[in-house]
C-alpha cells in the first residue's frame, strides 16, 4: 500500500496515516488514561458522474471526514462494538475534544462499575488484509469518466433508447484506534478504493429495461462501455414483455439474481441468536440431553454442490485492515460449518478459535455449465437478470418475498422466445439452494455501496460489500403475481 | 481518456489553491484554537466567495450551501448520542451540465476552490453534445433570516431532563397490565442551513427535528395470546422537544394499550384470501400515499433521472397525463406543503432558495402537478403554458446536508378529510362484512405502480366489530385501484400526521416528510397470503 | 395533573430572533443548566430523575479494586446530599394523595430519598384501606416493607412494623414469599446491630421450616433457606460459642446443637448445617503452582498434600470468572452485592497478613479460557490462574488447578461441556447443595476439619472474622511470640 503517497506536488483527497495518527492521538490526549476507548479517524473522496436521458445530469467531487469515538465494555474492545459514542467531521480542537468530553461525561455514569482489565493479549492474527487500493481508481480522471458517459450515452441516444447510470471513483483511508484499560495501544492503518459502474437503459416509453452493473477496487476491472452495452442489449431483447402465468418456474439466475436471493440467507448465518435464543433459520432445536440449544452445524443445508466462503488476503472480496482470522467457511459441500460469532461468545462457548466476525462480502463456489448451456438445456423456464426489494417474510425458514426487474425472458425449448412481465415472488433462499439443476461461472458481481455518509449510519467511511457468485439453475422458483412495473 | 487524475489537477485551476484548504485548517496549523470561537463566521461573505468563484470560472449559475448539523440521541436512559457534522456545497451550471464539489471546511479559501472544482466538473463533460438546462424563474429574489419555531430547544435543555422525561414514560408504561416487553427511540436534530446563489439570494434558516418512537408488546397470563403496538401519534416532526412533552402522550399509550389488550381477546385465524372491503387506519393510508403519490411524482423520478437508482414512476408521458391521469376516485384530494407547522418538511426556502407553496398534486382524483424543484418545473413548461400557470419551482429542493447534491424530495402531503365527523371507530361501524387493517408496511415497486401493504394488524370485522386477527395477511394493489377504491375518508378530527422517510439518489440520500391523513375506507381490496407460495 | 405546560412555556416560542447567531459556539457543549425540575409535568418523570441519581451515586461507590474493603453497611447509609436535594426539589410540588395503588412502591422509593417519610406513610395507609382483600393487602405490605428496607439509610422501625403486620396476615399460600421476606428483615437487623430481633427473626424461619409437611421440606429452597437461617443464627457469636470454638471445632458443633434444641424445643437429628466438624478433603489438581521468596515470584512445583495436620488451611475456590465478571452494587429490588471477589480476596490478603501461620490454597479448575485472553491450554491456562491469583492479586499461597473434562459438541458446532472435578464432588461433602462453588472459602482447623464456609465478603464476613480468631486462639495455632 506505499503507493499511496502525499508528494507535494499530488492533491491530497485523503488524510495520510501520520495526519490521522495525529488527529487520533489528541483526541485519546483529552480522555482520561485510565480507561479503554476507541476512535476512528476516517476520510473519503468520491467522484462521481450520474447520468440521465442520455446526457451527463451531475458531476461531483465529494470530500469527507467522520470521526467516531466510542468507549467499550468494560475494558473490552472490538471492533464496531462499543456502547458510546459521539461523531464529527471536524478537526478543530473544540470539535475533537467536544466528542472526548461527550464520551467521559457519560462514561462516568457506568464505568465506575467495572474492573480494570487485567493484562491479557487481544487476540490478532498476522493474517493480512488484502491489498485494495488501486492507483487506477484514485488517479481516474473527471474528463475519462466524462468521456466514457458522452460515448454510451451517445450510443443510446442513436437507438433511441434512454441510459441512466452512475460511475464513481472513490478512495478512503481510515485509522482503527483502539486503547485498552491498561493504556495498550492497537492501531491500523487502511486505504482502500472503489470503482462502480451501473447503467440502465429504457425505451422512452417505458415499455423495456435492460441494467448492468459492476464494482471492484480497481477501475480497471470496471469496464464502463461493457457495462452499458449490456444494459443496452437487455433493453433491447426486453421490448415489450408479454404477461404470462405466474406460478413454479425453473429459473436460470444470473450472477446478480443469484447475489439478491440468497443475501438474506447469508446475513442470517449467526451463531449467537440460535444458540442463546432458539430462533432464527439456522436453529436446529433444543438439545435436552445438554440442555442446550443445537445449531444447524455440521448438518447438510443445501445442495452438496454449493460452498460459501470468505478469503480476506483474497483483493476480490478482501478488506483493507487486517481481518482476525484467514479464508472461513461457511457452507461446504453443501454442510454448514461456519456461523458469525463474536470473540465473547466464541471464548465462552468454545474456548477455541477465533471470532468469525460478519462479513458481507463472500464467494460462492462456481460450477462449470456456461450460460448458453444452461439456457440450451432448459426446456420451459425464465432467466432472471436481477431481483429487487427483497425482504424477510418469515425469519425462521427465510421466506422472503420480492421483485423481478430489468430483464425477464421466457426460454422455451432450449431458446429464449420472448420477453416477459415482471414477476412478484415469494421464496426461500434455502428451498431454492436445495433445488439447484446447474451451476454457472461464478463472478463478482455489482453490489451499490449503501450511503456512504457516515453521519447517517455510524459506519465505516466506506463499507465493502464484494460478492462473488455463479449462475444458477434452479427448479421449481415460486413466482405468486404478475407486477406492472417495468 | 489519456487524461491521468494529475494532469487533471495540473491544468485545472483547482489545484493552484495548494493543498492546505482541502481540510480544517486546524489539522494543518496545529492549532489549538477553536474554529469559530465567536461563533459561526460570515457566513455570506463565504458563500459569496464561491459564487463569485463558480461564476468567474464561467458558470452560468451557482449556488452554495452551508449546513451544520447537529444530533442528540437517546440510547439507553444514561447513554446520550452526540452527533456534528458541518459541510460545504457548491452548485455550478456550465453549458447546461452541472457539476457539484463538497467538503467539511467552512472557508473563503475553500469556497474558491469549491466554486472552481464545481465548474471544472461541469465543463468536463462538454464534448460536443448540448444538454439544454432551463431554470424556473423565481418571481421574487429570496433573502432572510429564519427559524422553525419551537418552544422548547432541545440543545438548550439539559440531557438529563430528556432522559427523565423518557424514564417517566417508560415506567408508565409498565405499570399497564400484560406488558411484556416495551422500547423506546428518540433523537433530536438542529440543522442551520444557508443558501446563496449567483441570482443574489442569501438566506439562512435554523430548522428542527424531533424523532421518537413508542413500542411495547403484551402477553396474557397463559403466555398464549401476543399482541402488539407502537404509539401512532408520534414519530418525526419539525419541532423542538415539546412535540414530546406538551402532547399527552401517556393518554396515546393508554388508548394504543387499550387496543392491545383488546387485541389479545380476539382469536387469531389464517387470513381469508379473496376480495374484501377494507379499512386503513391514518398510519396506514400516510404509508400508502407517501410512495405511491408522492415519490411517484417526483419529478426526476418522473422524468428517468432516477431509473438507475429508485425507479421511475407510473407517469410516464407527463405532459398529457397532468390534469387528465385519474389516480382515484373523485373524493381523492392531496396538496402537498414545505411550510406546514410542526410538520418535518417545514421550511421558510428550500435547498434553492424558493419559498414553497401550498399545491395541489391531486384534485378530485385526478393528477394535477408534479413535486418540482427550478430545473423539473422547466421540463413541463408547456404544461403551465398551455394552463395558463406561472412557471415556477414548488419548493421541494432538498439536500440531508450541503455534502450532498439538492434534488427535488418528497414535499409534506395532505389528504383532504370528508366534510364530515366520522373517524376509524365510526367508518368501522359501516362495514358490515369487510377487513380492518392497523400501520401496515407498504412497499410499492419500482414504478410505484403495483404494490404490497404488510405487517400491522389485519383484523376481520362483522356488523361493525372486530371479531378476529388474522396472521400473514397482505394487501395487494395496484396504486391507481387502490385510490380508485377509496370510498369513504374520516373528517377533519380524525386527521393524523406521520413523519416518514424515503431515499433516492447516487449515492443515496434520505429525505423526511411527513403526510396529514384521515382514516380511510377502500372497496373490494385483494387480501393475500403473503407467506403462502405460487 | 395536566397534560401540558404552562403558558411560560410557551412564551419561549416568541422569544425575539437575534440578527446574529452563536450557535456555533455551543457545538458539542451541554447546556450550561442543571436540569430543571420545576418544568417536570408527570411524577414518574421526577422518579426517573431520582432513580438515575442514586445509580449515579451508588455507582461511585462501587467495588472493583481489590484494594479497597468493602463496606457491607454502605448501603443503609444516607445518599450523598445533592441527591436528596434534588429529589427533594423535584418532588417539591407532589401531593401523595392522588397517587394510585401501581405506582405507589415506585414513587415510595424516590420520596424515601427526599425523606418525606410521613408522606409515604400516609400513603400506603390509604392505599392499604382502599384494598378489599386480605391476601393482596398482605403482598402490598410485603412490597412496602422491601420499600423501606431497601431505602437508603434502611427504614428499620417501619420495615419491622411491617414485619409484626406481615406475620399477622400471613399469607399462606406462599411460604416460599414469606421466609424470603423474613430473611430479608433477619439480614438488615443483623446488619443494623440489632442482634437480638435477627436472633429471634432466626427462630421463627427455622420454626417455620422444620414444621412444614415432607412435600415442603424437601423442596431445595426451603433447604436453602434453613441452610442461610441457621449459620446466619448460630452466627450470633455469643461468648460461649467463641469459647466452644476456641476449645475445638466438636465442641462448637455440640454447642450449635444445644443452642438448636434451646429454641427450637427438639434435638437436631444430626446437625447437617453446612460442613461444621467435617474432615476436609484434599484437594486434587494437575498443575500445582507456589510463590516462593520476598518477590513474588510464581513457580511450579509438584503435587503435595495440602492439609498438615496442625496447620489451620483456607482453601479458596478462585476462578477466572472472578476477573472478568461485573462487580457491581445494585439498587432496588435486587438491592446488594454480587459476584465481589475483588473485595473477597482483599479480605484474605489481610486474613495471612494478621496470621501469617495460616495456609492458603487457591483452588481453581479449567475453562478453555481466561478473561478476554484468547483460549488457552490447561498448561498456559493454569499458568494464567496462578500468575492472577497469587501474582496480580499478590495471595500467598499455593495454586492447585484442576484439569477439567469435558466433551465437545461436534466437529463444527464445538462448544465444550465441562464435567465435574474431583474437586467440586468431594467438597460438596456428600450433599449436593451444601456448598456452592466458585469464589467460596472453606476453612479447616489444625485437625482437618471444617470450621467455616461461605462468601467471605457476605454478611458473614464477621463471624467468618470471630471464628477464625477464636481457632486461631487454640494454643496448638497461637503464634508463638
Amino acid at each position: 500500500m506505499s503507493n499511496f503517497s502525499t508528494g507535494e506536488n499530488e492533491s491530497v483527497r485523503v488524510f495520510n496515516e501520520k495526519e490521522a495518527r495525529r488527529i487520533a492521538a489528541e483526541i485519546a490526549s483529552y480522555m482520561r488514561p485510565e480507561r479503554s476507548l476507541y476512535i476512528m479517524v476516517s476520510s473519503w473522496w468520491g467522484a462521481g458522474q450520474r447520468w440521465a436521458r442520455n446526457r451527463a445530469s451531475l458531476t461531483s467531487d465529494q470530500r469527507e471526514i467522520s470521526i467516531i469515538v466510542g468507549r467499550g465494555r468494560a475494558g473490552r474492545v472490538e471492533r464496531g462494538r462499543f456502547y458510546l459514542n459521539a461523531t464529527t467531521n471536524q478537526l478543530d480542537s473544540v470539535s475533537l475534544k467536544g466528542i472526548a468530553q461527550h464520551i467521559e461525561l457519560y462514561a462516568k455514569r457506568s464505568d465506575n462499575k467495572m474492573p480494570p482489565d487485567m493484562i491479557v493479549d487481544v487476540p490478532r492474527s498476522d493474517v493480512k488484509g488484502a491489498n485494495v487500493w488501486s492507483d487506477e481508481t484514485f488517479n481516474r480522471s473527471v474528463v475519462e469518466n466524462a468521456t466514457a458517459v458522452e460515448e454510451l450515452t451517445r450510443l443510446s441516444e442513436n437507438d433511441q433508447l434512454m441510459s441512466s447510470g452512475y460511475l464513481e471513483t472513490t478512495g478512503s483511508g481510515s485509522l482503527e484506534y483502539i486503547r485498552d484499560n491498561w493504556g495498550r495501544v492497537e492501531s491500523q492503518w487502511g486505504l482502500v478504493t472503489q470503482a462502480v459502474c451501473s447503467a440502465t437503459v429504457r425505451h422512452p416509453k417505458g415499455t423495456a429495461s435492460g441494467w448492468a452493473g459492476k464494482t471492484s477496487f480497481d477501475m480497471n476491472r470496471v469496464d464502463v462501455s461493457e457495462v452499458a452495452k449490456i444494459a443496452f442489449e437487455k433493453c433491447k431483447k426486453s421490448l415489450d414483455p408479454v404477461r404470462i402465468e405466474p406460478g413454479r418456474y425453473q429459473v436460470i439466475l444470473e450472477p446478480q439474481a443469484t447475489a439478491g436471493l440468497i443475501d438474506v440467507l447469508i446475513s442470517g448465518l449467526a451463531r449467537r441468536i440460535p444458540e442463546e435464543m432458539g430462533r432464527g433459520a439456522m436453529f436446529l432445536g433444543i438439545d435436552n440431553a445438554i440442555r442446550r440449544f443445537r445449531t444447524k452445524l455440521g448438518l447438510k443445508i443445501v445442495d452438496e454442490r454449493i460452498s460459501v466462503f470468505h478469503d480476506p488476503a483474497d483483493p476480490i472480496v478482501g478488506s483493507h485492515f487486517a481481518p482476525l482470522h484467514g479464508r472461513r467457511d461457511f457452507i461446504k459441500n453443501g454442510v454448514l460449518t461456519g456461523l458469525f460469532n463474536d470473540y465473547q461468545h466464541n471464548l465462552n462457548e468454545i474456548s477455541e478459535g477465533l471470532p468469525l466476525y460478519r462479513s458481507s462480502s463472500y464467494t460462492l463456489n462456481g460450477g462449470n455449465t456456461t450460460f448458453s448451456d444452461m439456457i440450451s438445456s432448459t426446456k420451459r423456464g425464465l432467466i432472471v437478470s436481477r431481483f429487487t426489494q427483497i425482504q424477510v417474510i418469515d425469519p425462521d425458514s427465510v421466506l422472503s418475498g420480492g421483485l423481478t426487474r430489468d430483464g425477464l425472458w421466457l426460454v422455451e425449448n432450449g431458446a429464449i422466445t420472448k420477453a416477459v412481465r415482471n414477476f412478484r415472488w415469494t421464496e426461500s433462499p434455502l428451498f431454492a439452494l436445495n433445488n439447484v439443476e446447474q451451476i454457472g461461472i461464478e463472478e463478482q458481481v455489482f453490489d451499490p455501496v449503501s450511503s456512504r455518509n457516515p453521519f447517517a449510519n455510524d459506519s465505516f467511511a466506506l463499507s465493502l460489500n464484494n460478492v462473488v457468485v455463479p449462475p444458477l439453475k434452479i427448479n421449481d422458483f415460486s413466482f405468486t403475481s404478475t407486477i406492472d412495473a417495468i | 481518456m489519456s487524461h491521468s487524475r494529475r494532469n487533471f489537477l495540473k491544468n485545472s485551476s483547482v489545484f493552484a489553491l495548494g493543498a492546505n484548504v482541502l481540510r480544517p485548517q486546524s489539522a494543518f496549523a496545529e492549532s489549538t484554537e477553536p474554529l469559530f470561537p465567536d461563533g459561526y463566521p460570515d457566513r455570506s461573505e463565504i458563500i459569496r466567495a464561491a459564487i463569485d468563484s463558480a461564476i468567474t470560472a464561467g458558470a452560468t449559475y451557482a449556488d452554495a450551501r452551508l449546513s451544520h448539523q447537529e444530533v442528540l440521541a437517546g440510547v439507553r436512559v444514561t447513554n446520550i448520542v452526540r452527533k456534528e457534522h458541518m459541510a460545504f456545497g457548491v452548485r455550478a451550471l456550465y453549458q447546461g451540465y452541472w457539476g457539484f464539489a463538497s467538503s467539511p471546511v467552512w472557508s473563503k479559501d475553500e469556497a474558491a476552490r469549491l466554486g472552481l472544482a464545481a465548474v471544472a466538473q461541469a465543463k468536463a463533460n462538454v464534448l460536443g453534445r448540448d444538454r439544454i438546462t432551463e431554470l424556473a424563474p423565481q418571481s421574487e429574489m429570496s433573502s432572510g433570516h429564519w427559524e422553525m419555531p419551537v418552544r422548547i430547544d432541545p440543545f438548550k435543555i439539559h440531557p438529563d431532563e430528556i432522559a427523565d422525561f423518557w424514564g417517566g414514560i417508560m415506567s408508565y408504561v409498565q405499570t399497564l397490565k400484560f406488558i411484556a416487553n416495551s422500547s423506546h427511540t428518540y433523537s433530536f436534530w438542529r440543522t442551520n442551513k444557508a443558501f446563496g446563489s449567483s441570482l443574489n439570494q442569501f438566506t439562512t434558516q435554523v430548522l428542527y427535528r424531533a424523532d421518537g418512537g413508542i413500542g411495547f408488546g403484551l402477553e396474557d397470563k397463559s403466555r398464549q395470546a401476543k399482541s402488539g403496538a407502537g404509539v401512532e401519534e408520534i414519530s418525526a416532526a419539525g419541532q423542538g422537544f415539546e412535540y414530546f412533552r406538551e402532547r399527552p402522550i401517556r393518554e396515546y399509550i393508554r388508548k394504543a394499550h387499550e387496543e392491545a389488550l383488546h387485541d389479545l381477546t380476539l382469536p387469531v385465524k389464517p387470513v381469508d384470501v379473496g376480495r374484501f372491503n377494507l379499512l386503513i387506519n391514518s398510519a396506514g393510508v400516510a404509508g400508502a400515499l407517501h410512495p405511491s403519490i408522492g415519490v411517484a411524482t417526483e419529478v426526476d423520478r418522473v422524468f428517468g433521472f432516477e431509473a438507475n437508482a429508485g425507479g421511475t414512476s407510473y407517469i410516464t408521458e407527463p405532459e398529457t397525463m397532468l390534469g387528465s391521469l385519474k389516480l382515484g376516485s373523485s373524493i381523492l384530494n392531496v396538496t402537498a406543503d414545505r411550510s406546514a407547522p410542526g410538520s418535518i418538511g417545514r421550511v421558510k426556502w428550500d435547498d434553492e432558495g424558493i419559498e414553497p407553496i401550498k399545491y395541489d398534486v391531486v384534485q378530485d382524483g385526478i393528477l394535477a402537478n408534479l413535486q418540482t424543484n427550478i430545473e423539473g418545473a422547466s421540463w413541463i413548461k408547456d404544461h403551465y403554458q398551455r394552463t395558463g400557470q406561472e412557471l415556477r419551482s414548488f419548493g421541494c429542493s432538498y439536500a440531508p446536508t450541503a455534502l450532498d447534491v439538492q434534488m427535488s424530495h418528497n414535499a409534506d402531503l395532505s389528504i383532504k378529510p370528508a366534510n364530515n365527523s366520522d373517524n376509524q371507530d365510526s367508518l368501522r361501524v359501516t362495514l358490515s362484512d369487510g377487513l380492518e387493517l392497523r400501520a401496515p408496511w407498504v412497499q410499492l415497486d419500482f414504478q410505484q405502480i403495483t404494490g404490497l401493504m404488510q405487517g400491522g394488524v389485519m383484523y376481520e370485522i362483522k356488523q361493525g366489530k372486530r371479531v378476529a386477527r388474522f396472521t400473514n395477511a397482505g394487501v395487494l394493489f395496484r396504486t391507481p385501484e387502490l385510490w380508485s377504491n377509496l370510498t369513504h375518508l374520516g373528517g377533519s378530527e380524525s386527521v393524523r400526521y406521520y413523519g416518514l422517510s424515503s431515499e433516492k439518489g447516487q449515492p443515496s440520500q434520505s429525505s423526511t416528510s411527513g403526510v396529514f391523513t384521515p382514516p380511510a375506507l377502500f372497496k373490494e381490496m385483494t387480501i393475500i397470503d403473503v407467506k403462502r407460495k405460487a | 395533573m395536566n397534560y401540558y405546560r404552562t403558558f411560560k412555556a410557551l412564551l419561549l416560542g416568541l422569544t425575539m430572533i437575534p440578527a446574529i447567531d452563536l450557535s456555533g459556539q455551543t457545538r458539542f457543549s451541554q447546556p450550561d443548566t442543571t436540569p430543571d425540575y420545576s418544568s417536570y409535568t408527570y411524577l414518574d418523570e421526577c422518579v426517573a430523575a431520582i432513580r438515575r441519581m442514586t445509580e449515579l451515586a451508588t455507582a461511585e461507590d462501587s467495588v472493583w479494586k481489590d484494594t479497597v474493603s468493602l463496606d457491607t453497611f454502605r448501603l443503609h447509609r444516607p445518599l450523598p446530599s445533592p441527591v436528596i436535594e434534588g429529589a427533594k426539589r423535584c418532588l417539591s410540588g407532589v401531593n401523595v394523595d392522588t397517587i394510585s395503588l401501581k405506582e405507589s412502591h415506585n414513587y415510595a422509593r424516590a420520596l424515601l430519598v427526599a425523606n418525606r417519610d410521613s408522606d409515604v406513610e400516609r400513603m400506603y395507609l390509604r392505599l392499604a384501606d382502599s384494598i378489599k382483600s386480605d391476601s393482596a393487602r398482605t403482598a402490598f405490605f410485603m412490597e412496602s416493607l422491601l420499600v423501606y428496607t431497601y431505602a437508603r439509610p434502611v427504614r428499620l422501625d417501619k420495615v419491622m412494623q411491617l414485619y409484626e403486620v406481615g406475620l399477622m396476615n400471613r399469607h399462606k399460600d406462599s411460604i416460599g414469599q414469606e421466609l424470603f421476606l423474613r430473611s430479608v428483615v433477619g439480614m438488615i437487623s443483623l446488619q443494623s446491630g440489632k442482634q437480638l430481633v435477627a436472633r429471634r427473626i432466626a427462630k421463627e424461619i427455622l420454626g417455620i421450616t422444620d414444621t412444614l409437611s415432607d412435600k415442603y421440606r424437601n423442596v431445595q429452597y426451603i433447604g436453602l433457606v434453613k441452610e442461610v437461617t441457621f449459620p446466619f443464627l448460630a452466627l450470633l457469636m455469643t461468648d460461649e460459642a467463641v469459647d466452644s470454638l476456641s476449645v475445638s471445632t466438636e465442641s462448637y458443633r455440640q454447642y450449635l446443637g444445644r443452642v438448636w434444641k434451646s429454641l427450637l424445643g427438639y434435638d437436631h437429628q444430626d446437625l447437617e448445617i453446612g460442613a461444621f466438624g467435617m474432615t476436609a478433603p484434599e484437594p486434587k489438581g494437575h498443575f500445582w503452582f507456589a510463590n516462593t521468596g520476598s518477590e513474588n515470584q510464581i513457580k511450579a512445583i509438584n503435587p503435595a498434600p495440602v492439609l498438615e495436620k496442625g496447620k489451620v488451611t483456607i482453601i479458596y475456590f478462585g476462578q477466572g470468572g472472578c476477573h472478568a465478571n461485573y462487580q457491581s452494587v445494585t439498587m432496588g429490588r435486587n438491592n446488594g452485592f454480587r459476584n465481589l471477589c475483588w473485595a473477597e480476596i482483599h479480605k484474605i490478603r489481610k486474613i495471612m497478613e494478621q496470621y501469617p501461620n495460616i495456609k492458603l490454597v487457591v483452588v481453581s479448575s479449567t475453562f478453555g479460557s481466561f478473561a478476554d485472553a484468547p483460549p488457552l491450554q490447561p498448561q498456559q491456562e493454569a499458568d494464567t490462574l496462578a500468575h492472577y491469583f497469587l501474582g496480580f492479586h499478590k495471595l500467598k499461597g499455593t495454586q492447585v488447578v484442576y484439569k477439567t473434562d469435558f466433551i465437545t459438541l461436534g466437529e463444527y458446532d464445538r462448544r465444550r461441556i465441562d464435567t465435574e472435578t474431583e474437586n467440586s464432588t468431594a467438597f460438596q461433602f456428600g450433599s449436593s447443595r451444601r456448598f456452592m462453588f466458585p469464589n467460596t472459602l472453606v476453612m479447616i482447623d489444625e485437625l482437618g476439619k471444617v470450621f467455616h464456609t461461605g462468601k467471605v465478603t457476605d454478611e458473614s464476613e464477621q463471624t467468618a472474622a470471630i471464628r477464625l480468631k477464636a481457632v486461631m486462639n487454640r494454643p496448638a495455632n497461637r503464634l508463638e511470640p
